[in-house]
């Protein structure tokens, strides 16, 4: 009887893809919830020292 | 789900339209945030601004969303599939968190075009936001490219989900 075949695994190139696309979904979650840079919900101090009205310009 | 051929083409069509469109325009707005960060001259700064919050939502915000929306169906409705290949969950992934981004800095990006259109930005406002929108403007063009260079170049690479599916369809054509 033949061998079961295997799930021939992950390839480098996908593996390496996947870190960068994680790290930017980390970057973009950061930015979203205002841990880093500046998120859709500036503030004073991320807005070069303007406040920006809550909710946007819209 | 499969589609007819015409209709395929009219998607794929739809879908390299849309996010050569989103690059081209995301181009653009890279050198208005530039010109509005880097020049010395004041009606040049707030007509940049100005114009880069209607190139944002007449050009980039619509052409992300439709490109977002055909790649989907475009993969859903060929054999390549949404989950089965590495290449297009990457893409997927990428494009979605570049289109999130995207939308979170139209607030930011409004908001320095009201300055501007009501006089009251100069070259030396607000640098810290011109350097982000410049920064996100360049990091979002990457992300495009790096799309683009995934849809042509499709590294082969199965998911596990995708090499079942291999599997049942070779055993399903040596029964049937």
């Amino acid at each position: 009887m033949a061998d079961q075949p295997t799930y021939p695994g992950i390839p480098r190139l996908a593996k390496l893809q996947g870190i960068l696309a994680a790290i930017l979904i980390l970057i973009v979650v950061a930015m979203s919830t205002g841990l880093i840079g500046m998120g859709g919900h500036g503030t004073d101090e991320t807005m070069g020292g303007h406040a920006m009205p809550a909710g946007g310009h819209r | 789900m499969t589609m007819a051929p015409a209709l395929r083409k009219f998607a794929l069509t739809a879908h390299i339209v849309s996010s050569i469109g989103w690059a081209g325009a995301l181009a653009a707005f890279l050198v208005l945030a530039a010109a509005g960060l880097t020049s010395q001259n004041t009606p040049t700064v707030r007509v940049a601004y100005v114009a880069s919050d209607l190139i944002t939502w007449y050009a980039i915000v619509p052409l992300a969303i439709a490109s977002l929306v055909t790649g989907i169906v475009q993969a859903l409705a060929t054999p390549w599939g949404l989950f089965q290949h590495f290449w297009v969950v990457i893409k997927l992934v990428i494009v979605a968190a570049a289109t999130f981004m995207l939308l979170m800095k139209t607030g930011p990006i409004g908001y320095i075009a009201d300055r501007a259109a009501e006089g009251a930005l100069s070259p030396t406002d607000l640098m810290g936001l011109k350097i982000s929108i410049l920064a996100h403007a360049v990091g979002g063009l990457l992300v495009l490219l790096w799309a683009a260079a995934l849809g042509m170049y499709k590294p082969r690479g199965l998911t596990r989900y995708g090499w079942r599916k291999a599997r049942q369809s070779e055993r399903e054509q040596l029964t049937g």
